[in-house]
């Protein structure tokens, strides 16, 4: 959008000869600068930081993942357009080593706000930041290639569902974070097969591509996958939903630790013997506007 | 770090002689003002000068209009829209094969030097098309030379190059051949004898072999099966990944959007509609257009 405008501008500058235009469309781009847009619900406590005030939100260098009264709104053109608010408010701090456990009813909000912190979902208002590299990001003024910075060297996700790409083993598939990380193809695999073999996924499987296996194998495919990078933010979504007692216990131990190995971990866990086991701090939402999926909508 | 392409104001109008006959707005089914955000189809603005197009360019149909776009080294920019969304043709003008009527292309080569692939000699964008870029086309037959073999089609981007010698020109070409999953034994073979998916990764292999830098890839998995599909996505991906290739491909399946690409652009009307990161913009679309375009399909 920001490069759009640029152009905009720019053509502007170039269609017009004279001095009177050249400042006035100067004068368009400048006033696009300070006036960003931010639709949607005022936010109670903070207010975002514009872009030239440019204020860390903490001095504590060991707070990874902070939150500050974000909103989050779903616009469907489409069905109206119909506004579902999914986020209101919520503020959060996590720092290097500890969990948060999200906990609310299904429709609360509680993927969105990983979605959010994961750069998936564009955040309506308040702001996100991620520790990288010692400062912190706020992610609602992240370029693109910024966010797909801090997935690579920050950000480790586990998804509530693993999504599968044709023809790829499962070895492969939690390998990958690494190899794109620029790490050799074996060093990886041998990472990656550490985890499979921890979370007891048979070694005949692991060259299958995992879109043939039961949902139990996927899932912990996918924890391989998110935690095969050591990364210093971990955001999970139900990590553990459709494991078995032992591989919960494991998969419970995995994020123990990452969290030893100084991770700050956001998670939605709605197995309580696990929630018990990793959480530090909780934070509780709660569905807004009469409790729709918003989840399942989005 | 300095993008690798980046185009500003792009924009093309493809002349109908209709449109230079009468200066005036034609009346009929075609004309009055662009429809609304969703009712489709409708795509084009109606012939003629309209309050959309901007001011000091000819009379006729719209395909590109001020499309703004940066690529980087190792990304991977998808350019996504229905039919007629202006894809193709942005891809032709962001490599010069066609001329726009305004807008630049402003590509940094391999010592530096940044090169206006709209405004450059002719004889230099062919030897920059040869050597650090590659156009991979939708249909395979337009982007190979049926009438030699299909080793001479790999090897002939290396002779261009300044390879003097066959035996290591053949050698090249075997070698990717077999990176592409073709069996060398194919070598020698004419193209003509080929699968639809063979010679779609000979074209592959043929804008590989010279090692780009920025590739081209206009619908790569159009008119192919699934299974095949899937095969070259593969390919394709381990190829991006693996030379760290910085890629522009345009594609009608959102799947294939989210599979190769790392940022993508959504066109409507030679317009952009919405821009970012793949994943974002699919699972979190702003525009009425994006959101259209992923409830439409299938599965994703």
């Amino acid at each position: 959008m920001g490069l759009g405008a640029f152009a905009a501008a720019a053509a502007l500058v170039q269609a017009a000869g004279d001095e009177t235009g050249r400042l006035e469309s100067l004068a368009l781009w400048s006033f696009r600068r300070a006036a960003k847009p931010r639709l949607g619900l005022p936010c109670a406590g903070r207010q975002p930081a514009g872009r030239k005030e440019k204020k860390m939100p903490t001095t504590d260098p060991q707070v990874m993942v902070k939150v500050c009264a974000l909103s989050k709104t779903f616009t469907l053109h489409l069905a109206g357009p119909a506004v579902l608010p999914a986020l209101r408010d919520v503020s959060l701090e996590v720092r290097a080593g500890e969990c948060l456990a999200v906990v609310g009813p299904s429709g609360a909000g509680k993927s969105t706000l990983l979605r959010c912190l994961f750069g998936n979902c564009r955040l309506t208002s308040g702001e996100a930041w991620i520790r990288r590299r010692g400062r912190l990001i706020a992610l609602s003024q992240a370029s693109p290639r910024t966010v797909m910075a801090l997935r690579e060297t920050t950000l480790g996700y586990v998804s509530q569902f693993l999504r599968v790409i044709p023809r790829v083993g499962a070895l492969d598939v939690a390998a990958e974070p690494l190899v794109s990380l620029g790490r050799s193809p074996e060093e990886a695999r041998a990472a990656a097969g550490e985890l499979l073999e921890r979370l007891r996924i048979p070694r005949r499987l692991w060259t299958l591509a995992p879109s043939t296996f039961s949902g139990g194998e996927k899932q912990r495919v996918n924890i391989a996958r998110g935690l095969v990078k050591s990364s210093p933010v971990l955001l999970l979504d139900e990590p553990t939903a459709s494991l078995d007692a032992a591989n919960k216990r494991t998969a419970a131990e995995l994020i123990n630790e990452a969290k030893a190995r100084g991770a700050a971990v956001v998670g939605v866990f709605h197995d309580r013997e696990v929630r018990d086991m990793v959480a530090d701090q909780t934070l509780e939402l709660r569905p807004i506007g009469g409790g729709r999926p918003l989840e399942e909508l989005a | 770090m300095k993008p690798l392409l980046a185009a500003h104001g792009l924009t093309k109008i493809f002349r109908s002689p209709s449109a230079e006959q009468s200066a005036e707005p034609t009346t009929g089914p075609l004309a009055g003002p662009p429809a609304g955000p969703l009712d489709r189809p409708s795509d084009w603005p109606a012939t003629g000068p309209s309050a959309e197009q901007p001011a000091g360019l000819p009379a006729g149909q719209p395909a590109c209009l001020e499309v703004a776009l940066e690529v980087h080294a190792g990304e991977v920019l998808g350019l996504v829209g229905e039919s007629g969304s202006g894809k193709s043709t942005l891809l032709n003008l962001l490599c010069g094969a066609v001329k726009a009527d305004a807008g630049q292309s402003l590509y940094r080569d391999a010592l530096g030097l940044e090169v206006d692939l709209q405004n450059v000699e002719e004889v230099d964008r062919r030897r920059l098309m040869r050597s650090e870029l590659g156009f991979v086309r939708q249909n395979p037959r337009d982007g190979l030379n049926m009438n030699v073999s299909a080793g001479a089609n790999v090897a002939e981007r290396l002779l261009a190059g300044g390879e003097r010698r066959y035996d290591r020109a053949r050698a090249a070409a075997a070698a990717w051949l077999e990176r592409v999953e073709i069996p060398v034994r194919r070598l020698d073979d004419s193209p003509e004898t080929y699968s639809g998916g063979m010679l779609q990764r000979l074209q592959i292999a043929k804008n590989l072999v010279a090692g780009p830098r920025l590739v081209f890839l206009d619908e790569p998995t159009g008119g192919l099966d699934v299974s095949v599909q899937a095969r070259l996505l593969d390919l394709l991906r381990n190829l991006v990944a693996g030379l760290r290739l910085a890629v522009v491909l345009t594609t009608h399946d959102l799947a294939v959007a989210r599979l190769l690409s790392h940022r993508i652009l959504v066109m409507k009307g030679g317009r952009t509609v919405e821009s970012g990161l793949t994943d974002q913009v699919l699972d979190d679309p702003q525009a009425p257009y994006t959101q259209l375009l992923t409830s439409s399909t299938l599965s994703l």
